[in-house]
């Protein structure tokens, strides 16, 4: 039977053959040589046509060879799609409320929503873990963390 | 003569009260992060890279090489308790050593395992002492042309480990291409800054590793069932007869795991499948292979300890390093201001035999901690992973923003991290990527030098030899994999 890469493959695949083109545009305007030695430009409008050619390969080489591996049994994505979810929340909300807060929110959610363990100990272990680490990085290595409005 | 005495100022460095604490603190987070699946020692290195920040280079070091070889033996317990390897060089152990203790020898099987470990670990150590000063000592001589060829050798070793070659190449460029955004150092022109002051700086070595190795990590794993049954362990010290059929399988191990260690393009995971297969072979009755054999548990548990020490061979004396794991040490030691290559033993001497100095005594920790204490170790295994994952994102967020105080950071993080995910998911080796990322400075400056004293001509690399040696091996590299596919189509025909 044919190999046939799945949708997930040739987007990522694409996804660095995209970037790669990017680079090749964009670098083409820039010095390509200086002297006798490259110039800002070069390298950039190389590695560009590299990995545009490489990610085309990653797709075509198996299909045209018939040699690629199975696709993935599809394991499930829900949990890390919610997982990244949650990272961009607490990331978007590092400025507005603080690391504290933040990092509490996203670890109470992580435990009590998604691994649905009981809400007192998910607030216990949350608010354990964002203290931790607000003494490690805030106290102990001096890193001045995001402060929201109660000032941690 | 001269390595030892080194090894010697090397030991009273490593002896100090702060670089023991680093070695211990070291090979104990190795045996966890080794024991518990979902993640791994680059991983490990990874999250601890800003903890770091502040601590002098050595002792930073120390910690992350006790996490890289104790991995190897954390390993181990898993593979024998479970039958899940925490590590992919422990995959060969779990064949016979769960069938071990599934016959209730599970205490034979883990402590065969952890003093094959130790006479490998302290036997490979020995050989890098003796091996890595000579090599690095030849390599002296490197000039731009040879870092150039040595940049191209190390990225494409590192992309051969894995699965895919075209992957790993693709990888590997896609680093060298992220290393080209920020300001060109020699130029003075910014690239790729896409109007973005903070991208003027260029995208941090240490935000791409936590991305690729802890949050992509998570991502994958967080989906993984949540407890399995621990074997019991008991009677760890082996009997005489164990010994017997132990001791030759421990000596050839530790042989093949050093010498595989020390090529580029190998590994802990190549080097304890070839144990495996040589024991197999040279078995009176190889039927007993698969069915609970201690042989087949000593071989590779050895080799895949020597194999890690024997990695550092390379990446300590010319900075091409054998596995994911050493590239991201490698990442560190620039991050640390430190050049990585031939230079790093006359330089930076100190650090290097430092940290040889630690792996010795590091494998005896380990010794103590796995033949006493692997009963307690195994009550850790019984911890779900969804107790783990949240305030491992929790520290990658902290640890990405305390390097800059950038939250854009931490934006790149979360991206990176899906893409990781996503590359995880497809069999797309991170490694190359880190490592294109940390040598991508190092490889243009090489090459503008070498163009430079050649007035332009790229003939530079072919007529010095070491450069067209290093060239050669690369292509071989690459070419390889196409040979064998004629070679094997050809066969299929005939």
């Amino acid at each position: 039977m044919p190999y046939r890469p799945s949708v997930g493959e040739v987007l990522l695949a694409a996804a660095f053959g995209g970037t790669g083109l990017f680079w090749v545009l964009t670098a083409a305007p820039m010095p390509l040589w200086d002297g006798f030695a490259p110039g800002s430009g070069f390298l950039p409008l190389v590695y560009g046509a590299l990995l545009a050619l490489l990610s085309a390969g990653v797709i075509l080489v198996p299909v045209l060879t018939g040699r690629g591996e199975a696709p993935l049994a599809g394991e499930p994505v829900r949990k890390p799609l919610v997982v990244t979810g949650a990272l961009v929340a607490a990331a978007a909300a590092l400025e507005p409320l603080g690391f504290v807060a933040a990092v509490f929110a996203l670890l109470l959610f992580l435990y009590a929503v998604v691994e649905r363990l009981p809400v007192v100990v998910a607030t216990a272990v949350s608010a354990a873990t964002a203290g931790a680490l607000y003494v490690i990085f805030r106290t102990w290595l001096g890193v001045p963390l995001p402060a929201g409005p109660w000032g941690f | 003569m001269s390595s030892l005495l080194e090894l010697g100022s090397g030991f009273a460095g490593a002896l100090t009260p702060w670089n023991l604490l680093m070695c211990f603190a070291g090979v104990f987070v190795g045996q966890l992060v080794g024991a518990l699946p979902g993640i791994g020692p680059a991983s490990a290195i990874a999250l601890l890279l800003p903890l770091t920040f502040g601590t002098d280079a050595t002792s930073a070091i120390i910690l992350f090489a006790g996490i890289y070889y104790g991995a190897q033996y954390g390993g181990t317990l898993t593979s024998i308790l479970v039958s899940v390897p925490g590590e992919a060089s422990s995959v060969m152990t779990s064949v016979d050593g769960y069938q071990m203790a599934l016959q209730g020898r599970a205490g034979a099987a883990l402590g065969i395992s952890a003093i094959g470990s130790f006479i490998a670990g302290t036997a490979a150590t020995l050989g890098l002492t003796l091996l890595a000063p000579p090599l690095a000592r030849a390599a002296l001589s490197f000039g731009p042309p040879e870092y150039f060829a040595l940049v191209v050798l190390g990225l494409t070793a590192l992309a051969a480990v894995g699965g895919s070659l075209l992957k790993g190449l693709a990888a590997g460029v896609a680093g060298l291409l992220v290393s080209t955004v920020g300001i060109d150092q020699q130029t003075g022109v910014a690239r790729f800054d896409f109007g973005q002051v903070w991208l003027l700086d260029g995208i941090e070595f240490i935000v791409v590793t936590v991305a690729l190795f802890g949050v992509a990590e998570v991502l994958s794993s967080c989906t993984m069932a949540a407890l399995r049954p621990i074997t019991e362990v008991r009677n760890l010290l082996p009997t005489r007869e164990d010994w017997r059929a132990s001791r030759m399988p421990i000596l050839r191990g530790t042989g093949i795991g050093f010498l595989i260690g020390v090529l580029p393009a190998t590994g802990a995971t190549i080097a304890s499948f070839v144990a495996y297969v040589v024991e197999k072979k040279v078995a009176k009755d190889p039927s007993r292979f698969g069915s609970g054999a201690i042989e087949g548990v000593a071989g590779p548990e050895a080799s895949n300890n020597a194999a890690a020490s024997g990695a550092m061979v390379p990446m300590l004396a010319l900075g091409v390093p054998g596995s994911g794991t050493t590239a991201i040490i490698l990442g560190a030691l620039v991050m640390f201001g430190i050049r990585p290559g031939p230079e790093l033993f006359e330089k930076n001497a100190a650090l290097v035999w430092t940290v040889i100095a630690s792996m010795y005594i590091g494998n005896v920790i380990l010794l103590i901690m796995n033949l006493p204490l692997a009963g307690l170790f195994a009550q850790l295994l019984k911890v779900p992973y969804r107790w783990l994952y949240p305030p491992i994102l929790a520290l990658c967020i902290a640890g990405v923003y305390s390097q800059a105080n950038s939250v854009e950071d931490v934006w790149l993080l979360v991206g990176l991290g899906v893409l990781g995910f996503a590359m995880r998911r497809y069999d797309w080796p991170a490694a190359p990527l880190v490592l294109g990322l940390v040598l991508g400075p190092i490889f243009e400056n090489s090459l503008r030098q070498s163009l430079g004293l050649s007035h332009g001509s790229a003939s530079i690399f072919v007529t010095r030899p070491i450069a067209a040696v290093l060239l050669i091996v690369t292509a071989a590299l690459v070419l390889y994999p196409l040979v064998a596919l004629v070679a094997s189509r050809r066969r299929a025909v005939a």
